[in-house]
């Protein structure tokens, strides 16, 4: 039987592991293709530097149906960054000019996505290496605002709890049904309606 | 001198003959569009959501037409129909873009708006003034 002292002691080696699983993790350089790309997890914060010669990859792997939003840092630079599929296929693109600085993707399949990071700001004659940071995480209302969206879009309730509708009508404009107010509404209260900020959702 | 002022009085003419002749009128061969913008007509300066039907085939890669604009849409090939809900301060114009497959005309296409909501979120019980309209970009 395990000591108070030795539980105590485990309970705080759970919870420094807790803390390490969500960490800063530096590129590593070569990364500039997705074969050398940097891997990070879930809950990180990527970290590097970038001018106008260099690209900077990282691989993540996420399971199917991960709402995954990918936050990047505000950056005195025109930073682009973009989500792609395991077969690099581009789904979300954060474009400077259009100052988005937020990635939403719901992954389609388990595998090992990618994260690209470019800059164009600089003329080509000067290469200073520009410091970028993104978060990659997940936003647990957003599965709740998938669902939401999924029963607007097709008519269908069935994959929501009706204690759930209820709630979210009343929190919207409270006519007795789930309409596109009631949504709003949600996306506002959980901090996912940031229109003028900038984000793009696949 | 005037010989060449009537040279170029005669090529005038010739030009003008031209460009009213039949090659001129006929206008150009419509060519099948590869994208089509959705736009809003609205009586409203408040509007903060819309849920839209787009009618017509082959449709894909649905966007926003404006980064402030949240956009998620719904394709169901089967009826040849894309349920659109787009959210954020809403302007009249531009609501969204999508990508059709060649071979197919602008008037293939209609969208009606289904739902309004405020920006305060109440639900819009009259929708008299609103008009969807669809053009090539």
């Amino acid at each position: 039987m395990a000591s108070p002292r030795s539980a105590a002691l485990s309970v705080l080696l759970i919870l420094c592991a807790t803390r390490v699983s969500a960490q800063t993790t530096p590129e590593q350089e070569p990364n500039d293709d997705a074969g050398t790309a940097t891997t990070a997890r879930m809950g990180d914060t990527i970290a590097g530097t970038v001018n106008p010669s260099d690209v900077d990859y990282y691989a993540v792997a996420l399971a199917a149906g991960t709402q995954l939003e990918l936050i990047a840092a505000p950056a005195q630079f025109c930073r682009d960054f973009a989500f792609l599929d395991p077969s690099g296929n581009r789904m979300a693109f954060g474009n400077c000019m259009d100052n988005i600085d937020t990635l939403r993707v719901t992954i389609p399949a388990t595998g090992r996505y990618l994260i690209r990071v470019t800059q164009f700001d600089d003329a080509p004659r000067d290469f200073p290496l520009r410091p970028y940071s993104l978060h990659i995480g997940t936003n647990p209302a957003a599965v709740d605002l998938d669902k939401v969206v999924k029963a607007l879009l097709g008519g269908d309730l069935a994959g929501l709890d009706a204690a759930f509708v209820r709630q979210l009508d009343r929190l919207g404009n409270g006519n007795g049904v789930l309409d596109v107010g009631d949504l709003r509404a949600y996306m506002r209260a959980q901090g996912l309606l940031v229109t003028g900020k900038g984000v793009a959702w696949n | 001198m005037e010989l060449r002022t009537r040279l170029v009085s005669l090529f005038a003419l010739l030009g003008i003959a031209s460009a009213c002749g039949e090659g001129a009128t006929t206008p150009p061969l419509p060519s099948s569009p590869t994208a089509l913008r959705i736009d809003l007509e609205t009586p409203h300066t408040d509007d903060g959501a819309v849920v839209v039907t787009l009618r017509g085939p082959d449709v894909s890669n649905l966007q926003a037409a404006s980064p402030a604009y949240l956009a998620y849409s719904r394709v169901d090939s089967g009826t040849s129909e894309v349920r659109l809900i787009v959210v954020g301060d809403l302007k009249g114009g531009a609501l969204a873009t999508v990508s059709i497959a060649p071979g197919h005309q602008l008037s293939d296409y209609s969208a009606t708006i289904q739902q309004v909501a405020a920006r305060s979120d109440s639900l819009r019980a009259d929708l008299s003034g609103y008009h969807m309209s669809i053009s090539v970009p």
